[in-house]
């Protein structure tokens, strides 16, 4: 049996602006509307508190909300910025379960499936009291619907009699018989051809049989009322997949500094640890998480070489990187989470504690944590003929094949500097004024035609009087380059 | 001096080195030149040691490379190569593919860390970084972790670098005509100074 709390933000649009922190926080408690274009004209999206105390509401024109409400400040309705903080919204409730889900574009609806993680906060009835006080403290109105279905609990959130509803297991169909056929999350049009049919509540619904129904009014509305029952299951597209290797940790006072923060770090790691041996698997990519209490939510991510459970390794991987968590005004949870993992047996797993120093893959594992991912590379060789392209970088530990080319190259090599060099038959003499008495070559690479090149170089080795050695080549223009030194 | 005598001051020498390298014992060396050989302790490059090459970036990196090859052919393990700069070509090395890693840091702090690091991990032959500079105490640093880890360090400096004596070696190396290496041995732990030519 599964449980979902469906967390209703009606004043989202408008209320991810004022909160207390952001830009427009003064707007508060003074009229303040979205707007945008619909409908040939700039139109009403949402309209906060004041605003609609005003008689500002979704729709109305631009110039008619301004009229009746003299006050109004009017900002640019932002679709995409309403999902994304929303988004960031179910995110930040992971601290309730590691199964949260956004709604759609336009239902400011957060569902949080509760079913494991309820009696780790005291049970149903005190979590939606707590996420009442958590998402009401960061700034937001809200309604809380608790149900068996995403479906019933959104329509407990939206209709239920009070700002908290919570419908106890196997009651949807008698409690929620009662609510209007609204409730289904239905088009606007399919509601009102319900209405004039006289079916207004869901149980008007439920009385009917189905064939027709659908067959009337299309497979949503069985389909709505399926998934309100739990006759059929709902896909919705959760932050986090199910059964994750997650480990939380909150904390009864917000922490700050930094010998708590990596202390908590390595407890969360301890647990990860064992949850990794459990399944046989030992970590690629790790996310740490921090739940600030002024309601952000900052991550930490590394990555390594081999699949990993030594706690100790990864917390000095989360320690050592330039990206440091800022605790702000205080952390109050944590959340470390496996995003990627490999098998580890058992044997493998004593790689951390090796009996003369760090491994190999764990050396790296710090390299690339300091140095950035793709500092630290393994050069492998390309098929080019132009020098400056032989060689590319591959992963540290990928195993690679192929040779360098068998003729002698520079050891630095730099982009192709125009030099003065006198020749004699196309041989090299003079670089400037210093003789050259030694010059080997040529040695011709083509262009390579297949990217559009053309022409060709010839390369010499040359080494002056004082035993320096240098790479040039004339291209075939005549022009000089020099490009490289050997040693 | 009575062979008595010798005898125990030999065994006084075997015992301050053994104090002075607590995990070194007889430690192996890498034959270099046949020239230079006789002159240094063991008879080649102390391995599980810091040396430093100092000189022109294309003569370091090239006795750098050499060290490198016959290191990594000789122990079967990867070379970690910490540059200074973009300009360091891997296919003029002469390291197969497969027998070099490269990790690259714009900050000399960084690549201090990364060699003391580097050092301690015996999975490597090698670890070359290129330093503008080295005080003692980073010196030291990288000499115990090479003695830890029991690899091998070079660190490269530029020819005006005035980087401090901290290594077991410390070579000065310059381009002569015909292919050739001018090779000044300036410091030498245990051994003596030189200079000669040599064909790479």
């Amino acid at each position: 049996m599964k449980r979902f709390v469906a967390l209703w933000l009606p004043l989202f649009a408008t209320d991810r602006l004022t909160r207390p922190g952001k830009a427009l926080a003064e707007w508060r408690e003074l009229p303040l509307a979205t707007i945008g274009r619909a409908q040939g004209g700039l139109r009403v999206v949402a309209a906060n508190g004041p605003a609609r105390r005003a008689g500002v509401a979704a729709a109305l024109s631009a110039a008619d909300a301004n009229a009746l409400c003299p006050g109004l400040k009017s900002v640019e309705a932002d679709s995409d910025g309403d999902g994304l903080a929303l988004a960031g919204l179910a995110e930040w409730c992971q601290r309730w379960s590691p199964w949260t889900a956004p709604a759609d574009e336009g239902d400011f609806t957060i569902w949080i499936e509760v079913a494991g993680s309820a009696h780790l906060f005291g049970g149903e009835a005190n979590l939606l009291e707590q996420i009442r006080e958590r998402i009401g403290g960061l700034g937001f109105s809200l309604r809380l619907g608790l149900a068996d279905t995403p479906g019933a609990a959104w329509a407990a959130s939206r209709f239920g009699s009070n700002d908290t509803n919570l419908l106890p297991e196997g009651s949807a169909r008698q409690l929620l018989g009662g609510f209007p056929v609204a409730a289904l999350r239905l088009p606007a049009a399919t509601i009102e051809t319900l209405r004039r049919l006289g079916l207004r509540r869901i149980s008007d619904l439920l009385a009917l049989p189905r064939a027709p129904l659908a067959a009337r009014f299309g497979p949503r509305v069985a389909l709505r009322l399926d998934q309100l029952l739990g006759r059929l299951p709902e896909a919705l597209a959760p932050q986090v997949a199910e059964e994750p290797l997650l480990a939380r940790l909150a904390f009864a006072e917000p922490i700050g500094r930094d010998e708590d923060l990596a202390a908590a770090t390595l407890s969360l790691l301890g647990e990860m640890e064992g949850l990794l041996e459990r399944r046989g698997l030992g970590a690629r990519r790790l996310v740490l998480k921090v739940f600030r209490v002024d309601g952000d939510v900052l991550a930490q991510s590394i990555g390594t070489q081999r699949p990993v459970r030594a706690a100790p390794h990864l917390a000095r991987l989360f320690a050592e990187g330039r990206d440091g968590l800022d605790a702000g005004f205080g952390i109050e949870a944590m959340s470390l989470a496996v995003t990627e993992a490999d098998p580890l047996s058992a044997e493998q797993s004593d790689l951390g504690a090796p009996p003369r120093g760090p491994t190999l893959p764990l050396l790296l594992d710090r390299l690339t944590r300091r140095l950035g991912d793709d500092a630290v590379f393994r050069p492998i060789p390309l098929a080019s003929h132009w020098p400056e392209r032989a060689w590319g970088r591959a992963a540290p530990l990928a195993i690679i094949s192929g040779t360098w080319p068998a003729m002698p190259r520079p050891l630095r090599l730099s982009r192709p500097r125009p030099v003065s060099v006198t020749a004699e038959d196309c041989v090299p003499q003079f670089l400037g004024r210093i003789a050259l008495p030694e010059a080997k070559g040529p040695e011709r690479l083509a262009a390579e035609w297949w990217r559009g090149e053309q022409g060709h170089r010839d390369y010499w080795r040359v080494e002056d009087a004082d035993g320096r050695r240098l790479w040039l080549f004339q291209d075939d223009h005549g022009r000089w380059f020099a490009q490289g030194g050997f040693g | 001096m009575s062979t008595r005598a010798a005898l125990s001051l030999e065994a006084l020498r075997a015992r301050i080195r053994a104090l002075e390298r607590p995990h070194a014992g007889a430690a192996a060396a890498l034959p270099l030149f046949p020239v230079v050989n006789a002159r240094l302790p063991g008879g080649g490059l102390a391995l599980g040691r810091l040396h430093q090459i100092i000189g022109e970036e294309e003569s370091v990196t090239g006795l750098a490379a050499l060290i490198a090859r016959r290191l990594a052919e000789k122990l079967g393990r990867p070379v970690l190569w910490l540059p200074a700069g973009d300009d360091l070509y891997p296919p003029g090395l002469g390291l197969a593919p497969g027998r070099l890693l490269v990790a690259q840091a714009a900050a000399e702090s960084d690549r201090l860390w990364a060699m003391e690091e580097a050092l301690h991990c015996p999975d490597l032959s090698l670890v070359v970084a290129e330093l503008a500079g080295l005080d003692l105490i980073a010196g030291r640093r990288l000499q115990l972790a090479a003695e830890a880890g029991g690899v091998t360090g070079l660190a490269l400096h530029p020819s005006h670098s005035k980087a401090a004596n901290a290594g077991a070696t410390r070579w000065r190396v310059s381009g002569r005509p015909g292919g050739r290496w001018r090779l000044v041995l300036e410091r030498c732990r245990g051994g003596m100074g030189g200079e000669w030519e040599v064909t790479p």
